[in-house]
């Protein structure tokens, strides 16, 4: 061979080391969406398309404003919330966090339309909702009712105003003490209570509502008309604290829209019915620094963003563990509690056994931290073994009756200055409201991270 | 299939790559950079030895010991590429990337005799470095 074909050859090669150099070069997460960067990915068992799961996750934006109507129950076992004002008086608890609602409803930012409406009973004991201006609506909080009106029965008032809220597209706020007031003609009330209050509130599972009950308790000045009348039919009662509730009926986001912006400061008692998540956006993290993965155990794709198939391989005395981010912003407030989650937050395994080591809140560091920004909690699992090579993890809560329920539910709320607190059969208040949306979807939102065996 | 080669060919003594969140970032990107930037750097520096420094030019760098140079500088350079592809590529340095390292220059040695074997035949004043076998005069 002459000389001058080797030089040819070398330059050749070196030209073509230059070309190959640049072939294997990591591609940052932002680059991804471009459709270049996609062919050089390995095949995956799973095709991801992370630009689309990305869109769909997005939450829904909440509107920003919506309509409301107030219904205030009237009867004479509300007296005593709403004591006439005097200037040496404090006002009740109900009366300042009414004061405070209906303020913000009227002038708040986020009202667009609204209306007041004052439910009680008619001479023939129906239920009848009586349209009130702002100033009446006060007027009533603060200063008491004058005339004397008799309960409403629950199912009746509630279905009443439903009716009314849903044919005018608007969320209901509806305040009562929530005391069941049955017909005194029609005592078998007592027994059907839940099946009533289903019945009452069935337009709003048929229209995809959903419903907020949050209670509270006030002082109580006057005469107070238990649920069950023996021994006494009334007491006078002297600031003892009586539960009142505030439900608030409507289409999820704008019940959220409510209860964050209008409602604002929320009773530590909130239960929630009919909320479900198509998504919420989640990814495992397996390159965070702030939570390093344990064992063998990395996203099925090199350049996702977000992570939602991951390849591990748990071996004798060195578990998997790892991250995953979820971001639950958009839940109601009280299921984005740590504890709540923590007690609450169950995995469906496939193929797997793992189990949920900790959950935490996003705090100063994660939220300092851009690619962790964006969740709102962090859920460490832990996998000790795999019992097929794929299968899938399915982090869900799922729809639960609060515990608080029970304990302000009472069979005899006779004398509540020895039992505060306590409501004539919540729970089977609640347990009406709870079976009318028990099938319509089991878990609040479920996250699900397909996996396979690490080769 | 290039990827799983040269994954296939560092794992045979490294192992699976640590940590292991970055499996990934080893077996599609480190692994087969490595792999192809020794084999490409190896060649061409057999290639200058025997074809531009012992032909084209006469350098006089003909003796065992010039091979040995360019041998260790190759070693020196198979050494170098692993932990910058690491650290070029964000990935975590862990005690891993070191034997990975180590591992590199044991091939690029390999690599280098191999090469200088099959190629020296040509080669005017170095045919004989650094053994003059398999060729028999």
């Amino acid at each position: 061979m002459s000389l001058k074909k080797y030089k040819s050859h070398t330059s050749y090669l070196l030209l073509g080391m230059l070309l190959l150099s640049g072939c294997f070069e990591k591609k940052s997460a932002n680059q991804e969406t471009e459709p270049a960067a996609t062919t050089e990915q390995t095949p995956q068992p799973e095709p991801i398309a992370p630009a689309a799961d990305e869109s769909m996750e997005t939450p829904v934006s909440a509107p920003d404003k919506v309509d409301v109507q107030v219904y205030l129950e009237i009867s004479n076992g509300m007296k005593g919330f709403m004591p006439q004002a005097a200037a040496d008086k404090e006002p009740t608890g109900f009366q300042s966090k009414l004061n405070k609602l209906i303020s913000e409803v009227q002038d708040g930012r986020y009202v667009v339309s609204k209306s007041y409406y004052l439910a009680k009973q008619d001479a023939k004991g129906n239920p009848v909702l009586d349209s009130v201006s702002y100033q009446t609506m006060k007027g009533t909080i603060v200063g008491g009712i004058k005339s004397d009106v008799l309960g409403t029965p629950l199912p009746a008032m509630l279905e009443v105003a439903l009716k009314n809220a849903v044919s005018q597209n608007a969320v209901s706020i509806i305040v009562s003490d929530f005391i069941h007031g049955p017909d005194p003609r029609k005592p078998e009330q007592f027994i059907s209570l839940d099946s009533d209050i289903r019945s009452s509130l069935k337009l709003a599972e048929q229209k995809g509502l959903a419903i907020a009950v949050l209670a509270d308790a006030s002082e109580f000045y006057g005469s107070y008309h238990p649920a069950v009348k023996k021994p006494e039919i009334k007491r006078t009662l002297n600031g003892e604290l009586i539960p009142y509730y505030i439900w608030v009926i409507g289409k999820q986001q704008e019940v959220q829209v409510v209860t964050s912006k209008v409602l604002r400061q929320l009773p530590a008692q909130q239960a929630y019915f009919g909320f479900s998540y198509t998504s919420v956006p989640f990814s495992a993290l397996l390159k965070s620094k702030t939570f390093k993965p344990n064992g063998n155990v990395y996203c099925a794709s090199r350049t996702a963003e977000v992570c939602k198939s991951i390849n591990l391989l748990p071996e004798k005395n060195v578990p998997v563990e790892f991250t995953i981010g979820l971001n639950l912003n958009n839940l109601p407030l009280s299921m984005q509690q740590s504890t709540y989650l923590k007690s609450n937050l169950k995995l469906k395994n496939n193929g797997i056994k793992a189990s949920i080591l900790s959950v935490q809140a996003a705090d100063e560091n994660t939220k300092a931290t851009p690619e962790l920004a964006k969740y709102s909690h962090f859920v460490n699992l832990q996998v000790p073994q795999l019992t097929a090579s794929s299968g899938a993890i399915s982090l869900h809560l799922p729809q639960q009756t609060p515990n608080w329920i029970a304990a302000w539910s009472t069979t005899n709320d006779n004398n509540p200055a020895a039992a505060p607190k306590k409501t004539y059969q919540l729970t089977k208040i609640i347990e009406g409201v709870y079976a009318l949306y028990r099938d319509r979807s089991e878990d609040v939102f479920q996250a699900t991270i397909q996996f396979n065996k690490a080769d | 299939m290039i990827q799983n080669f040269f994954s296939g060919l560092y794992e045979l003594f490294l192992g699976r790559p640590l940590p292991a969140n970055f499996t990934n970032d080893y077996r599609e990107v480190i692994f087969p950079n490595t792999g192809l930037m020794l084999l490409l750097i190896t060649l061409a520096l057999v290639l200058i030895y025997y074809y531009v420094l012992n032909s084209m030019m006469s350098t006089g760098l003909y003796k065992t010991k010039h091979w040995v140079l360019f041998l260790v500088l190759n070693a020196i350079i198979a050494f170098a590429i692993p932990i910058f592809q690491v650290q070029g590529n964000e990935v975590e340095v862990h005690s891993y990337t070191y034997t990975f390292a180590f591992v590199n220059t044991l091939y690029s040695i390999v690599l280098f005799f191999v090469f200088s074997i099959l190629l020296k035949r040509g080669s005017v004043q170095a045919w004989t470095t650094p053994t003059k076998w398999p060729t028999k005069k």
